[in-house]
Parts: structure tokens; C-alpha cells; sequence
């Protein structure tokens, strides 16, 4: 519940930030998430900046809560695509079997058979830094296991009764595979995807961190951690908050991943 | 109950490997070696000061109260022991101690000195003679001939790592009596400190000859030092060589140790692992001077950080966008701020220690006469551009305060970052809009940076990078270059100096200071402006 709370409070954020950049057409952002206040300097905490202000004097509250808004839709950009590819080679998989099932399944192993921030940072490094291709990176990087939870669960539902009645009746694969296997086939694939969220925040942040992601000076918490670190001796704020908010929200995704499943599969409910 | 507890724990681990990322990512600011412009190097002179006043004469290395090993660090590896192939400032830092050259400037008085020459006179426009000194030996034990001096001009016009400081010298003939001629193609006012430039170095031509790999990984020079064991990514041994010819060095054994991270090189003297550290961050400097026990030593260098327009592109061929620019960045500030107060606010794109350097004072800050100048130029509404600036740490920091500087009087500038290598393979084809470079004029001579950043042979890869071409221009640099009459050259790079300001084809924004760090037991320790500190005069206290 608190995991589900904390994450609804962060769209909640990220949805307001967007609203309000909307609205004055970039002026607020302009005027007080990037503007600079160069004698402000790695201020510390004080009344007029809540959490201080990082190494060009912005205010560190306004930079957390508008960056909440780059980890949280990338993250899901990345999960959704991830998702939608790999579901729908692991249903193949698992539908057909026999070869379609060999060749899909050994492309994945060789995907997964390389780290997965290895991967990305690779495909960053080749393609070049921007926001869609880090999006796209860390989105490849998911559709091994993606593919993987579907085709199990799509191998568990495939022999069931209702799905030999639906071929009886003379409905087509593409129908079988998407109206009955998939939604009986949901509860993995969503906790899943909710932790696989926690992962791609975190590898975002990361690879921003090794200046691959996104570019200054838009706020982002990996990136700003990164910027930081080497005032570490001198300003604790401007490292330790940047943490703090990535290691919450990961633990907040894994939370609600955890009461997820234990709401939608029956076998853990004791 | 228990798996909350386990996803719990997964993410303290998350947040630790966060951490552990902030620990060991790679701080760019360490590396001293990426002086952008100056393509990767920082070359100078070779400062060497045997036999200076400032030591004192205890030679006898070790005894006593003095310890008998010096250990410095510095951001990055050697990357050749070779002194005509390693002429980034790190690897010379180590072979400055081995090698000699024929002339060498004094750190102190920035004045040349003899070194392998004994006495030079120049007696005509184009020749030079070179009385070599009799007696100087190299570390095997075989004395330095004119044959070696002639060897070794001859190899580093052949390299083309270095050939670029001795390519002036059209010949070099050994005179068979003890003297060595230089002819120059043309007259060429700096030739002499050129040739006191660590990599116009003096090598035995015999070992070179007999088998140059070896003498590449086992370089034998006529140095205070003699090399020792490399390991590479970590340290550089060397022990005094006894027979040098200004007397033993002070110290009996010297080790420099690779700490990439900055913060690392702090922490590495604060805790007495390293006697001496090289280039320590700038937030670091008041922690090591508020400590009893160390010294922090920070003297102005010779390098420039400038912004270089692209003049074939709109706006910037408008001088008054140009100018505007100028006036609209406030450089104190940068100075006071993101350089935390330590460097200068810069009025040239050659440093105030440089030889022709002529101050046309900073350009004000003024965002109201910025705008002006925008309306003026019809960009009353501001307009979008790009800054580039290579991927090192510091000067991503100083460009993301100038950017908000010219958002502030409505020019709308993106960053643009990228890696070394293709920051300047990009900027030297042109495409660019503003740049942010940084140029060491390591001759100490203003002809080495007024040449290749404003003259319109040298557009792209050479250095002019802003692609002026203007005949004014390019007409007094070739006849200050051509002169050797120190006053007249002195006239003409006033004129040049006045004339640029108001060009304002590259804008100088700041001289940053070049520091060090060092134990209050260091005694003699002078600094270098290019950062080939030498280290024959020093020893530490125990």
C-alpha cells in the first residue's frame, strides 16, 4: 500500500510538472528549475530553498520534482515497448513451439547472455546520446525477460480447455493468442512489468550518471548525482538527495510489485 | 512478509550500487593532459634549474633528516617514455627529470638559461651557434657530443608527434669542434625558446641507434634522474644519477603514482601516501591550505579559455552579435564561482606571463548593452544556437554558466558535448557554432598561439578554428614572427592585441591557474607554468 501511495504521489508530480510547463509555456522552468544563481552556490538547506542548492545555485527541490517526471515516463516509455515486443515473442514462442519457439528463444539468449547495462550502454555509445535512444536501449534490454514470463505463462494457459473449445469453434491463432491466452496470462506479466519499471528507472539514472542519458541542463536524478559527486566532501545535500529519491521510488516499485502479486496470484494468498 | 523483507534489501543494494557508481566513475577534471586546441598536449618549456640558488647544495640524498624517496601523483599515465613521442603534459611531467635540452627557461625569472649548451650567439638573421658543454654525461656513462645534439634536432624534425616546435630549423651541422649551427628556413623570433621545450630533449644517438624499442621502455637521457621501472596505469621509479653534471639531485629516489580522481589526490596527501599532488580539484585548494601539515601552491599559467565563433556561419559573421556576446558574459563571476576564485578573468587569448602579451582590459559586464547590441544587429527577439565543449567535467560546468548567462539577454544556447577526439575532429571541419576551447601558449611566445589561432593558413585542425581571415591580421603576425628585434615584435602584438578585442572572433573568458598540492615538509618544490615541475632541487623533511 505505501509503495502503491508513493508512486501515485509521484505521477501525481510528474503529471502536475508537465501541467504547469504546459501552461506558462516553459517560463516556470526556465525561471526557477534552470536558472542559475552562480553566488548560491552548494548552499545547503535553508527556509528559501527547502533542499539546498546544487553546484550553479538552483534550487535542488524544484530540480528533484521535475526530473521525477524524465525517470518515471522514460521508465515506462521503455517498460511499455519492452513489454510489447517481448510479449509478443514470447506468445509466439510459446504458442507455436518447435521451431519458431527454438529460434525466438535463442535470439533471447543471446541477448541475454550480455548484461543488460552493458547492452545499453552500447547501444547509446553507438547510436549517440538522446532521449530516444536511451529510451530504446534500455527497452531491448527488457525484451529478453519480457518474452521469457510471457511464453511461460502462455505455456501453462495454451492447454486448457477453453483455448481447444475457441479452436473448435474455428477462431484463428492471431484471435486465440490475443483474446484468450493473453488476458489469462496478465498477473505475471504486470508484476513484471512494475518491477521491471524499478529496473529501468534505475538504469536510466545510470546511464546518465556516465553522461550517456540525458543532457544538462535538464534536471535528472542520475545525471545530478553525477555532477555532484565530486562535492561530495564539501556539500553532502547535492549527492545525498538525488540518492535518497532514486533509492525511495526503487523501493516504492518493489513494494507495490510485491502486493501486486501477492493480490493477483491466488497460490500466495495465506 | 519475509519477501518484502527481501525486495527491502534488494533495493538497499540498488542504492548501494548507486553509490559505488558515484565512487569509481571517471572525474574528468583529473586528467591535465586535455587542453583542448592544443589537440590533446600541452607542450612548453623545459625549466630545469641545476645548480639554482634555491637549493641547497645537501646532495647527499637521504641522509639525515631527509628522506630519501619523493612521491608525487598525478591525474593520468605516462603515455610515452620517448621525449620526441610523449608530449602530453603528463609524460613529460616524468621525462623532464631524465632528459636535458640545450637551453632551459627559469621557472623563477622566465628567463633562458644554458643547459647542454654552455653559450649560443646568434650571428646572422638565420644562424645560430651552440657551444656544447664538455663533460655532460648520460646516464650509461658516455658523454654528450655534438654528434647526440645533432641526433636528436634531426629526430624530432622527423617526428611527428613534436615536429611542429623545430620545424623552423632548415639545418643542423655539427661543427666537429665542439659547436653546433642551427640555420632556420626563416627569420624566426622564438627559435631559441623553442628549442628549450622538453621535447627538443637530447638523446644518446648510439642507444638510440642500437635498438630504439629498448630505448623507448628503458630511456636513458643526461637528466637529474635515471628511469627505473614503469608499470603502466600506475606508477614511474627513478634514483638520482650520480654524475649529472649540476650535482647529485637532492633527493635519492623519486616515484610518481597515477591517481586518476581528483578527490583521490587530495585524500592521497592529506594522508601522507604522496609528498606532492599534481592539479587537485579547485573546491579541494581551501581544505589543503585550512590543513597544518600541507601547502597548496597556486600560480597563473599559461592558459587560456576561450570561445571561438564560427565566422562562417549567422549570425556570428555580425560583430555585433559578437560583441554582445562579449559584454553579456560576466567572467568575474565565473572566476569567483565555478573556478572558486582561483584563475582570472581573461582580455586575450594568450596569458599575461606570456611573451607580447598586451592587456586591452576585460570587456565589461553588461546585459543591457548585450540587448542593445542584439536589437542593433536585428535580433532584438534573440535567436537559438549551439555551444560545443568537449565532455571533460570543468568545462562543462564553466559553459553551463555561460549558457545561462546568454539565456538571460535571450540568446536561447543548447549544450553540446562530446568526446575529446570528436569535439575537435567536428570543430576543426567547422561545424560549429560557438566553441569553448582551451590553449596553452607553451613556448611562452605569442607567435605559437597568435599563428595558429588567427592566422588564415591555419583554419581547421592547425588551430584557427573561428576561420577568421583577415589580411591585417595575417599580415602582423607574419611580420612579428619574422622579426628578432624583441621591442618591434612587442609594437606589433600591441596593434594585433587591439585589433582582436575589437574583431572579437574568439573571446577570451579565463587564465585558469595551474595548482599543486604539497606536504609543508616539501622544501624547493618551484612550480612550473606548464606543469613540468622539476624535481632535482627537492626534499622532503622527515
Amino acid at each position: 500500500m505505501i509503495g502503491l501511495a508513493f508512486f501515485l504521489f509521484l505521477i501525481a508530480i510528474a503529471i502536475t510538472t508537465l501541467v504547469i510547463d504546459l501552461a506558462t509555456g516553459n517560463e516556470f522552468y526556465r525561471n526557477n528549475v534552470i536558472n542559475q544563481d552562480l553566488f548560491g552556490r552548494l548552499q545547503g538547506p535553508s527556509k528559501e530553498h527547502l533542499f539546498g542548492q546544487d553546484e550553479f545555485g538552483r534550487d535542488m527541490l524544484l530540480r528533484m520534482i521535475w526530473a521525477v517526471r524524465y525517470s518515471l515516463f522514460m521508465g515506462s516509455a521503455a517498460v511499455i515497448i519492452g513489454m510489447v515486443c517481448g510479449g509478443v515473442l514470447g506468445a509466439m514462442s510459446g504458442y507455436y513451439g518447435k521451431t519458431v519457439d527454438a529460434v525466438i528463444m535463442r535470439a533471447m539468449d543471446i541477448l541475454l547472455a550480455i548484461p543488460s547495462m552493458l547492452l545499453a550502454t552500447a547501444i547509446v555509445a553507438a547510436l549517440g546520446t538522446s532521449l530516444f535512444n536511451v529510451l530504446l536501449a534500455i527497452a531491448i534490454s527488457y525484451i529478453p525477460s519480457f518474452a521469457r514470463t510471457v511464453r511461460a505463462a502462455v505455456l501453462t494457459v495454451k492447454d486448457q480447455e477453453f483455448i481447444e473449445a475457441a479452436r473448435a469453434i474455428g477462431c484463428h491463432d492471431g484471435e486465440i493468442i490475443f483474446k484468450y491466452i493473453i488476458p489469462n496470462a496478465m498477473a505475471p506479466i504486470i508484476v513484471q512489468a512494475t518491477m521491471g519499471l524499478a529496473g529501468a528507472i534505475l538504469s536510466i539514472a545510470g546511464l546518465s550518471f556516465l553522461g550517456l542519458g540525458i543532457q544538462p541542463p535538464t534536471p535528472e536524478w542520475g545525471a545530478m548525482l553525477s555532477n555532484a559527486r565530486q562535492y561530495i566532501r564539501d556539500a553532502w545535500h547535492v549527492t545525498v538527495i538525488p540518492g535518497l529519491g532514486i533509492m525511495l521510488t526503487i523501493l516504492a516499485l518493489n513494494l507495490m510489485g510485491d502486493g501486486l502479486r501477492d493480490a493477483l496470484d491466488p497460490r500466495l494468498k495465506d | 512478509m519475509k519477501k518484502r523483507l527481501t525486495r527491502i534489501l534488494a533495493s538497499m543494494l540498488a542504492m548501494l550500487m548507486v553509490l559505488s557508481l558515484a565512487a569509481c566513475g571517471g572525474d574528468n577534471k583529473g586528467s591535465n593532459n586535455s587542453k583542448p586546441g592544443n589537440d590533446t598536449s600541452t607542450p612548453g618549456n623545459d625549466t630545469s634549474t641545476p645548480g639554482d640558488a634555491n637549493a641547497p647544495s645537501d646532495s647527499s640524498g637521504g641522509s639525515g633528516s631527509y628522506k630519501d624517496t619523493l612521491t608525487w601523483c598525478q591525474g593520468s599515465d605516462v603515455t610515452s617514455l620517448d621525449p620526441h613521442q610523449g608530449k602530453e603534459t603528463p609524460a613529460v611531467q616524468v621525462t623532464c627529470q631524465i632528459f636535458d635540452t640545450l637551453l632551459q627557461v627559469n621557472p623563477e625569472t622566465k628567463e633562458l638559461e644554458p643547459q647542454i649548451a654552455e653559450s649560443w650567439e646568434q650571428t646572422d638573421d638565420l644562424t645560430y651557434v651552440f657551444k656544447i658543454r664538455e663533460g655532460v654525461k648520460f646516464h650509461d656513462g658516455s658523454e654528450v657530443t655534438t654528434a647526440d645534439v645533432k641526433f636528436s634536432l634531426d629526430r624530432a624534425i622527423n617526428s611527428a608527434a613534436v615536429s611542429y616546435i623545430v620545424d623552423f630549423i632548415e639545418s643542423v651541422t655539427d661543427n666537429g669542434d665542439g659547436t653546433v649551427t642551427i640555420k632556420t628556413k626563416a627569420p624566426y623570433g622564438p627559435a631559441l625558446r623553442n628549442l628549450a621545450i622538453p621535447f627538443a630533449a637530447i638523446v644518446p644517438k648510439a642507444l638510440v641507434e642500437a635498438d630504439e624499442a629498448n630505448f623507448i621502455l628503458n630511456p636513458v637521457g643526461s637528466g637529474p634522474y635515471q628511469f627505473v621501472e614503469w608499470k603502466q596505469g600506475d606508477h614511474v621509479t627513478m634514483k638520482a644519477f650520480d654524475d649529472y653534471y649540476a650535482g647529485k639531485a637532492a633527493t635519492e629516489n623519486l616515484i610518481m603514482k597515477v591517481v586518476p580522481e581528483a578527490a583521490q589526490r587530495s585524500i592521497a596527501l592529506e594522508t601522507g601516501e604522496v609528498d606532492v599532488s599534481y592539479d587537485l580539484s579547485v573546491n579541494d585548494i581551501p581544505k589543503v591550505e585550512e590543513n597544518p601539515d600541507l601547502v597548496a601552491n597556486v600560480i597563473s599559467s599559461l592558459s587560456c579559455t576561450y570561445l571561438s565563433f564560427n565566422l562562417n556561419k549567422a549570425p556570428f559573421d555580425n560583430p555585433k552579435v559578437r560583441e554582445a556576446i562579449s559584454v553579456a558574459i560576466d567572467r568575474q563571476a565565473l572566476v569567483d564561482t565555478i573556478k572558486s576564485g582561483v584563475g582570472q578573468p581573461a582580455d586575450a587569448i594568450i596569458a599575461p606571463d606570456v611573451f607580447g602579451y598586451y592587456s586591452t582590459g576585460v570587456p565589461e559586464y553588461n546585459p543591457e548593452r548585450a540587448r542593445e547590441l542584439l536589437a542593433e544587429a536585428g535580433y532584438a527577439d534573440g535567436f537559438s544556437t549551439t555551444l560545443w565543449v568537449n565532455d571533460n567535467q570543468g568545462s562543462i560546468e564553466l559553459c553551463s554558466a555561460i549558457m545561462a548567462m546568454l539565456m538571460d539577454v535571450g540568446i536561447d544556447c543548447e549544450l553540446k558535448t562530446s568526446e575529446f577526439g570528436s569535439f575537435i575532429s567536428s570543430t576543426s571541419a567547422g561545424e560549429h557554432d560557438i566553441a569553448c576551447f582551451g590553449w596553452t601558449t607553451s613556448s611562452g611566445d605569442a607567435d605559437y598561439t597568435y599563428y595558429s589561432l588567427e592566422h588564415s593558413s591555419q583554419q581547421g585542425a592547425p588551430g584557427n578554428r573561428s576561420f577568421i581571415n583577415d589580411p591585417d591580421v595575417d599580415r602582423i603576425i607574419e611580420e612579428a614572427r619574422s622579426s628578432s628585434d624583441e621591442a618591434a615584435r612587442e609594437e606589433l602584438y600591441k596593434e594585433l592585441a587591439i585589433k582582436l578585442a575589437e574583431y572579437n572572433n574568439n573571446l577570451p573568458i579565463l587564465y585558469s591557474a595551474m595548482n599543486t598540492g604539497a606536504s609543508k615538509n616539501v622544501e624547493g618544490f618551484i612550480m612550473d607554468v606548464n606543469g613540468y615541475h622539476h624535481m632535482e632541487n627537492v626534499k622532503v623533511a622527515q
